[in-house]
């Protein structure tokens, strides 16, 4: 499972500050903590002065979890790929036709990974078919580009605005799994808006897990890091159980 | 004319408050289920002759209790939907009445603005200002300027609500607002959504509101 920190986003107040403050200890010290958990972290500012000054901090920490851009912006995106010194994930592309095109080219051009958002101009679709048909839009077109490594986002939303939501989301993750396409999901969308999100967000990452190849969510909740290593081993992803005993030794 | 009694439209609020729209729903406790909820209770009291108005007074009353409790953290985002659900199928029943005593409802158009495909907090707004029983047009997401413009011109709106999640999609409502001055269609303007500050609303002319039942309070007290 590969994991994608998503802690550093200027849409939490507390980062928001920190950057604005250019606050490079809290930065850096969030960067470490998250990627001693996963693989990549995201990385989510507006203003592309922010993206390249958390890119900079970000990049200088030694550990081996690499970057991913997180921006729906042609402009930022290419700043900050130049700017990367590592291997990238970029998030996202989608259907829009506009921001497809051009990421595509970017993408190819530094042989990056992507997320793929199961949506176009449109908005999000309401049913699992309607965004896996926008999936399978996006993937004829990373084939003919020749651009393999893409995970297909099925679109989380959260179950307190409507309690069909994590249903759609997983029936979704279903039809693309069926389509050999790899995947990923954002976590917290799933909790927004009820208390006690870590028992959602657990829940959700404990059903979707067999339809999943990546999670984008919290690594510094240790209630979800333990659920991942749990749901790893029930799958038959953990030979001979190593990784969940080797958590249960160290503690 | 049948007698209702006050206890009964009494309880058309407090059901709102719990969020049952028909006798079906449950309340908090899981129980209540059989008793009318707010559709049979409405039906009831208009039967009972009481004014629309009145009963719509009493539904204000009720989602500004919930609007305080969500404030509190006593209620979450489901509690608030509940609610507003079951005063929209109050609404339903209400609507035919309202029509045939003339009683028309102000006009509120409301988008999310060009670039911007974030519509969950606006989709609360529409619900809550369709429960104090606006007559909104949703407009959806990504709407250009000019869209939004030619809606409010023609449906002659009274306010238009806005919503953008970031920084860079929040300077476009500075546009809708700049056309519509342009044009000089006189409606007010509310702001809203993550990235917008009192300060920025303030700057291009629009009302600030800070969630919906702020959206709801500033509609109504005009």
């Amino acid at each position: 499972m590969i994991l994608i920190g998503d802690r550093i986003n200027s849409r939490i107040g507390e980062v928001k500050r920190a950057i604005k403050r250019r606050d490079d200890a809290y930065i850096h010290n969030l960067a470490k903590r998250q990627a001693k958990k996963c693989d990549y972290l995201d990385l989510f500012a507006e203003e592309k002065s922010d993206m390249l000054w958390l890119i900079e901090i970000v990049d200088a920490v030694d550990a081996d979890a690499e970057l991913c851009i997180d921006t729906t912006d042609v402009d930022i995106l290419e700043s900050a790929l130049s700017a990367c010194r590592g291997e990238v994930m970029i998030n996202s592309i989608s259907g829009e036709e506009k921001r497809l095109s051009e990421f595509l080219q970017l993408i190819k051009d530094y042989n990056a990974s992507c997320i793929a958002l199961c949506m176009d101009e449109r908005g999000i679709p309401a049913t699992a078919e309607e965004r896996a048909k926008v999936c399978k839009k996006v993937l004829e077109r990373c084939v003919e580009k020749g651009i393999e490594d893409v995970y297909f986002d099925p679109l989380v939303m959260p179950i307190s605005i409507n309690e069909k939501n994590g249903m759609t989301t997983l029936k979704t993750l279903e039809i693309l799994k069926s389509m050999s396409v790899k995947t990923t999901s954002g976590l917290t969308n799933i909790s927004y808006g009820l208390p006690c999100p870590s028992n959602v967000e657990v829940a959700f990452l404990a059903l979707a897990f067999r339809y999943s190849d990546s999670m984008i969510l919290n690594p510094l909740d240790e209630a979800i890091i333990e659920m991942i290593r749990a749901c790893e081993a029930v799958i038959g992803r953990d030979r001979f159980c190593r990784g969940y005993l080797r958590a249960y030794r160290k503690v | 004319m049948i007698k209702i009694s006050k206890e009964t439209i009494e309880r058309i609020k407090e059901n709102v408050v719990k969020g049952r729209r028909n006798k079906e729903d449950e309340d908090f406790e899981g129980g209540s289920i059989g008793e009318p909820g707010v559709e049979e209770l409405v039906e009831e009291v208009l039967k009972g002759g009481v004014k629309p108005k009145e009963i719509i007074d009493y539904i204000n009353e009720a989602m500004e209790v919930v609007g305080k409790r969500y404030e509190t953290g006593e209620f979450f985002i489901p509690d608030m939907m509940a609610s507003a659900e079951a005063v929209s199928a109050g609404m339903k029943v209400l609507e035919p009445y309202l029509s045939s005593t003339g009683e028309s409802m102000d006009k509120i158009v409301i988008a999310t603005v060009e670039g911007d495909l974030h519509d969950i907090g606006k989709n609360i707004v529409a619900l809550l200002l369709k429960g104090a029983g606006f007559n909104v047009i949703d407009l959806g997401t990504n709407v250009s300027a000019e869209k939004i413009v030619e809606t409010v011109k023609e449906e002659r709106a009274k306010f238009v609500g806005l919503s953008a999640l970031l920084t860079t999609t929040m300077r476009r409502m500075g546009e809708v607002v700049d056309k519509l001055r342009a044009e000089g269609v006189a409606v007010k303007v509310l702001a809203g959504g993550a990235a917008v500050s009192a300060e920025y609303a303030e700057q291009i002319g629009a009302i600030y509101c800070k969630d919906a039942f702020e959206a709801v309070e500033v509609a109504k007290g005009d």
